[in-house]
């Protein structure tokens, strides 16, 4: 049943092209802009890079959000799947594997290159790389939870952002702590195994609290 | 044809907001019978039929298909129960046939038979032809009809219907007409809501929601 559903979110994100490409293009552009507007002196670039990726990759997986529940809840197809028999947990997990692997994947496959534009240090790449790995399928799981909850709200969007930005700062911050830890010459390990209890705990809970928000979402 | 199905409301009422919509309804349906619910806009037709499927609690009274309450997501209801909303449920992006096959596959039908199936009900429902034009392609009517498609892929015996007739032509209301009653003659149920006056052979009980 997992398969089947993300197979059908993978197909429709695929051919809804601007929704698939508009997070991308937003990381890219938001990633250039930085050193355009602030300044292009190198050490100045390195030592912002952490924080300007990681911020940036987190307003591009807030951009993808409203795709993720609000056109099934529209046109019903919704209350099809959860009158299907998949279990609203699986409905979660599978919306939002498939939006981490349309939305956070690419960040991550591109982040290297944005961290040679801001001239990060070429050893830090790997960390900057496992800590999106790391932290941007919990973002996308964290957000399931705010968006279940606010799928049938007309104007969910601000409630979503302040419900769903406070519990991504202890991932920016142990994001960035470990990139900046590892230029210093410092191990990162303790911040990178912290992404990663929250990553499980995330995976392990979020799937079942969406399900039962998106239960009460549809009965509103 | 269908295994023994009986849903019955006790004492139900449902409140939305500050408004009552119904009080205490008590209705009984058994297999070879049609139902429809009446009453004016936004007297709770299609909030009864939610509340049948298990989506919509009501504030009093429950809901019992097959002797389970509609409320825990039985297997049993899901199996033997077909919902078609005002909002239909097809992806735009989706062709017709996928449309189709996705929702078999969430229903958990063998696959052997799906694609044979699946063309069969597109050419029942008068879109052969169409099987591989995108959804988004096609009018809205035709986009209803992929829905009703549904409806031949199994044999569910207990049907949700909200508003089927909206959107069709003369053509297909009458064929949805004789669909229904083919249904209700193997031994299925039907319960719709309609505005329109629709005309059946068999006798229709009614639920008045005023």
């Amino acid at each position: 049943m997992f398969i089947l559903l993300l197979k059908r979110e993978l197909t429709l994100s695929f051919r809804k092209k601007a929704d698939f490409l508009n997070p991308v293009f937003f990381f890219l552009v938001v990633c250039t802009l930085f050193p355009l507007g602030i300044s292009p002196e190198s050490s100045f670039l390195r030592q912002i890079a952490p924080g300007v990726i990681w911020v940036t990759s987190l307003l591009a997986i807030l951009l993808s959000l409203d795709s993720l529940y609000r056109e099934d809840f529209e046109d019903g197809s919704l209350l099809q799947l959860m009158l299907s028999g998949a279990s609203a947990t699986s409905i979660v997990f599978a919306k939002a594997t498939a939006n981490w692997l349309v939305t956070g994947l690419p960040l991550i496959l591109l982040s290297p290159l944005m961290a040679m534009m801001l001239n990060l240090e070429p050893d830090a790449y790997w960390i900057l790389m496992i800590s999106l790995v790391l932290g941007t399928p919990t973002m996308c799981f964290i957000a399931a939870i705010g968006m279940a909850i606010t799928v049938g709200l007309k104007k969910g969007g601000l409630l979503l952002t302040l419900l769903v930005l406070p519990l991504y700062i202890p991932i920016l911050l142990y994001a960035t702590m470990a990139i900046q830890a590892y230029s210093m010459g410092m191990s990162a390990n303790g911040q990178l195994a912290l992404l990663a209890a929250a990553l499980l705990l995330t995976l392990a809970l979020a799937p079942w609290a969406a399900g039962a928000a998106l239960k009460v979402s549809m009965s509103d | 044809m269908f295994n023994q199905f009986l849903l019955e409301a006790q004492n139900i009422s449902l409140i939305r907001g500050e408004r009552l919509l119904f009080k205490h309804l008590n209705f009984c349906v058994s297999n070879g019978e049609i139902w429809q619910l009446k009453g004016a806009n936004g007297k709770g037709k299609t909030s009864l039929l939610r509340c049948i499927c298990g989506i919509l609690e009501p504030d009093t009274g429950a809901i019992q298909f097959n002797g389970h309450n509609t409320l825990s997501f039985s297997s049993d209801l899901h199996q033997n129960s077909l919902y078609l909303g005002h909002q239909i449920g097809i992806k735009s992006k989706m062709t017709v046939f996928e449309n189709l096959m996705l929702y078999l596959g969430l229903r958990g039908l063998p696959n052997q038979t799906e694609a044979k199936q699946v063309h069969s009900a597109i050419g029942a429902v008068g879109l052969s032809g169409f099987e591989h034009e995108f959804a988004c392609h096609l009018s809205q009517g035709q986009q209803r009809r992929i829905a009703i498609a549904r409806l031949l892929l199994e044999p569910a015996s207990l049907w949700l219907l909200d508003e089927p007739f909206v959107a069709l032509d003369i053509g297909a209301k009458a064929w949805l007409v004789e669909l229904i009653e083919q249904h209700v003659e193997k031994g299925g149920g039907v319960i719709f809501t309609s505005h329109e006056e629709i005309r059946f052979d068999q006798k229709v009980k009614e639920i008045t929601l005023d």
